[in-house]
């Protein structure tokens, strides 16, 4: 154990990172609207995030309500169908999940974290938001133009993307959605780059890396994935973009379309294929590690515990984060490709599950006689290592092309990457909110509305998943939206379907109820104090909260890691990053 | 991909040989205190805004190879007609190392203020055309002037290659290996072009505030940005020309064969 006495009485060296010299706001616009201080940008991206991921509830819902109850609804035809289903998809994975885990978590949590008074670049922050927002708004204009929002599907596949059987295809639909989509990598790297030289050369003193909460070692990897990833989204745009507007074949092939020959000739969909899902996989890991990285931090400081093989979960993260680069090609088994390459990245899929397996390990056993308290946040956290304990099996399956190949494009997919991809890291955002809006606000979140909230939305998800897998099994293919009488799918298909649709419906209106605790307990809240949760890092040890412009009077100094709770014959429970110890300080 | 991965394990090699100097097998859970930690706050000794450019440039580096790496596996296909380049593409090559060389020659000087021009070697001196009796802050706005006369030129050189090519016919979508040649020449310009702007603001500040503590550092970054898309500009025309000889494909074939 932690032999508190030691090295209690040292003098205090002095600083060795330089003091920044702060952009000071004075005027209502640059405080509050072009701001450069990370945690105003950190809120800005959130509501945003938060907001457009509404829209992509709501349309999960109108998904639901055709899937549900085929033939009820005159306003979804198949065209709106595919909108729907492609809109829904992209928004959440890209605009709401990678948007609110590093722009919003990642900029208020890092320089916080680290002990910096900001990011190191702030001006470039402040464009990042901007950008990020303009790609909002782009995405949202393409709902409004003639023809609708693109319905290719969130993998945007060629050549059936850009034609006319496609809804958006020949419109502007697809055009704006590739727009948005590299102003969103734009946007995206500009703050990339603020959130690694933080955590790289911002650090306070005392600070080394194996001494940073493992939050932002999620998101500090998560972010050198993204900047990496990002760039093959970005040539799949630009030469889509060319091969819609000006006439190239970098990706179409010679086409025949209602009886005319296109000038198209040559050009090779699998190009694509290879580009979107070098960047998709990592996707799903630039989603996962904030989340493993924010979960490991909750499940310690509420279950009073230090987490459990921490240097082991810092490699599991650079492990996982580096293997993540070498599997893209489980999502293209159906694709066709040389028996021996499918062995190939069946072995890397299988691989990664080693160390995704070791943090789920080490989260239990940092339960196992720890003191748990049931508060929402724990509650989110334990949501989240069973949800994603069960995608993570489902995933072993799909991982083995064998496995994989009559069930790839089935509900049975769509449930294992919502529980994987969707549910789990919602449940870490749930939970991560509910945990830091103290520090954010000054103020609780209202406990009985969490419950509330936490127990609706972890059994209404499983009621709305679970089943899936086996509509799945039978057979159903995904994004169609009826299916009409196929003598495959027995009558039961319909009634579950229904039921899915109805724990859907609630679990989206549950979500009301979070935002309205979010809203009303800015006002009503519990007070919360600087350290509600008695936590040991060093945002809970602000001067002011909500933190002030510079986080911290004077830098603090890190003297021991992150998860010293419940250390034997310390005062309280937990010893803060900056706290020297016990004993005679000269 | 096979480009795509050696780039990337360039990138991850680096990235994990300096985790390995973050002391990352220490015990954190058994060290206290700020002094017994082994490697201090070890954070990379560079400045922020190097730091900052070298991890844009490895997302740079990524986004060209990534490109080149389409450019391959699109060659294979056979409705591909390679392109012959055109001459002035040489010519803007030379131009563009030029101005690296006389940047880095500014960054030399600005390295040494306050010493005279003798710490450029005589064979350097020569090369850049510098007369040896100008104060070294004359010096430095001039050199900073001429990369970026050079540079202009260089994207007006590039603006006639486009000409020349479309006017013999090798228009954009006529054939993939056009749209190729198009669509990397144009993302490099596009490159120099947001340098060129921070170039033009640093050669400003030369003229203006001579003096000035951001010099140095302006200069530092823009030699590194140009240094790396000169390096870029040669593979792009290495690929271009289709000298696309990979040993590894060749051995992944031949494994599979
Ligand atoms: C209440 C929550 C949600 C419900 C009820 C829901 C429901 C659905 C449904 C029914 C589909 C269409 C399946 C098909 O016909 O192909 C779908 C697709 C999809 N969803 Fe969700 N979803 C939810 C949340 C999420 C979240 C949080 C994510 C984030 C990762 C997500 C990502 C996706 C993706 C990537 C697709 C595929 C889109 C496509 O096929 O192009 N969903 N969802
Ligand atoms: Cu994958």
């Amino acid at each position: 154990m932690v032999d508190i006495e030691s090295k209690a009485h040292q003098t205090v060296p002095p600083a060795e990172v330089d003091e920044v010299e702060l952009y000071h706001a004075t005027s209502f616009w640059t405080k509050y609207v072009f701001s450069q201080d990370a945690k105003i940008i950190a809120i800005q991206y959130s509501c945003v995030a938060i907001g457009i991921g509404l829209v992509a509830l709501v349309l999960s819902s109108l998904i639901r309500l055709q899937l549900g109850f085929p033939d009820m609804f005159d306003f979804i035809t198949a065209e709106t169908y595919y909108q729907f289903v492609t809109m829904h998809g992209m928004i959440m994975v890209v605009y709401l999940l990678t948007a609110l885990f590093l722009g919003g978590f990642g900029n208020y949590l890092i320089p916080l974290m680290v002990g910096a008074r900001d990011m190191v670049f702030p001006y470039v922050n402040m464009l990042s938001f901007w950008i990020y927002f303009l790609a909002v708004i782009v995405l949202v204009a393409s709902f409004f133009v003639p023809g609708g929002p693109t319905g290719a599907g969130w993998t945007l596949y060629p050549p059936q993307a850009i034609l006319s059987g496609t809804p958006g295809g020949t419109g502007l639909g697809i055009i704006l959605m590739l727009l948005s989509l590299a102003l969103f990598i734009v946007g995206f790297t500009m703050g990339g780059l603020n959130y690694v030289i933080t955590v790289l050369q911002g650090r306070t003193r005392g600070m080394t890396m194996m001494r940073l909460p493992l939050t932002i070692w999620g998101i500090f990897t998560a972010t050198v994935l993204a900047l990496l990833a990002f760039p093959a989204l970005l040539v799949a745009t630009i030469m889509m973009l060319f091969d819609r507007l000006l006439g190239t074949s970098f990706f179409m092939p010679s086409l025949v379309e209602f009886g005319e020959q296109l000038s198209y000739g040559g050009g090779s969909p699998i190009l694509f294929q290879h580009l979107f899902w070098f960047f998709g996989h990592p996707e799903v890991y630039i989603v996962a590690l904030p989340a493993f990285g924010i979960v490991s931090d909750l499940i310690s400081t509420h279950a009073r515990k230090n987490i459990f093989g921490y240097r082991m979960m810092v490699w599991a993260i650079v492990g996982i984060g580096a293997l993540s680069f070498i599997v893209w090609a489980h999502h293209m088994y159906v694709s066709g490709m040389h028996p021996y390459f499918g062995f190939f990245f069946a072995t890397t899929t299988l691989i990664i599950a080693v160390p995704t397996a070791l943090k789920v390990y080490n989260w239990v056993l940092t339960l196992w006689n720890g003191n748990i308290h049931l508060t929402t946040p724990m509650l989110f956290s334990l949501g989240f290592l069973v949800t994603f304990l069960n995608g993570g099996l489902t995933g072993l399956f799909l991982g083995n092309v064998i496995v994989d190949i009559p069930l790839s494009d089935t509900m049975f997919v769509v449930a294992h990457f919502h529980m994987v991809m969707g549910v789990a890291p919602i449940m870490v955002i749930m939970g991560a909110i509910y945990h830091w809006y103290p520090k954010m606000t000054g103020r609780m979140l209202d406990e009985q509305m969490g419950k509330i909230h936490f127990w609706v939305t972890f059994v209404g998800s499983y009621l709305i998943f679970f089943p899936m897998h086996y509509v799945g099994l039978v057979g159903v293919p995904r994004r169609y939206p009826e299916l009409g009488d196929s003598a495959f799918i027995p009558e039961s298909v319909a009634t579950l379907n229904s039921f899915i649709s109805v724990a859907a419906f609630v679990v989206g209106f549950a979500q009301v109820l979070f935002i309205y605790n979010l809203i009303s307990s800015l006002r009503n809240g519990q007070l919360a104090g600087h350290n509600p949760w008695r936590a040991t890092t060093l945002e809970w040890q602000t001067p002011q909260t909500p933190p002030g412009h510079g986080n911290f009077d004077e830098l603090p100094l890190v003297y021991r890691w992150p998860y010293d709770y419940s250390v034997p014959g310390a005062p309280e429970d937990f010893l803060a990053q900056n706290d020297p110890g016990q004993g005679p300080v000269k | 991909m096979t480009v795509v991965l050696i780039f990337l394990m360039g990138v991850l090699g680096t990235s994990l040989w300096w985790l390995k100097h973050q002391s990352l097998t220490s015990k954190p859970w058994l060290e206290t205190g700020l002094d017994n930690i082994e490697n201090g706050t070890a954070s990379v000794g560079l400045s922020k805004s190097k730091m900052g450019l070298i991890v844009f440039l490895a997302v740079v580096g990524m986004l060209f190879t990534l490109f080149f790496s389409g450019h391959f596996m699109r060659q294979e296909i056979e409705d591909w007609r390679s392109m012959p380049l055109p001459p002035v593409v040489w010519i803007n090559g030379i131009l563009l190392l030029a101005a690296s060389i006389y940047l880095q020659a500014a960054l030399i000087i600005a390295r040494k203020q306050n010493r005279d021009l003798s710490y450029l070697s005589p064979i350097y001196r020569r090369l850049i055309f510098l007369r040896g009796d100008e104060s070294s802050d004359a010096s430095i706005k001039h050199l900073l002037l001429y990369t970026c006369v050079l540079t202009t030129a260089f994207l007006i050189g590039q603006f006639v290659a486009w000409k020349t090519v479309a006017n013999d016919g090798f228009v954009l979508s006529g054939n993939p290996a056009n749209s190729f040649f198009y669509v990397l020449t144009g993302l490099h310009a596009l490159h120099i072009l947001g340098g060129l702007i921070a170039l033009f603001q640093t050669t400003a500040i030369s003229w203006n505030y001579p003096e000035s503590e951001k010099l140095l550092s302006r200069i530092d970054l823009s030699a590194l940005y140009w240094h790396f898309l000169f390096f870029i500009w040669c593979i792009m025309i290495f690929v271009m020309l289709g000298w696309t000889y990979d040993p590894l494909i060749e051995l992944c074939q031949r494994v599979i064969a």
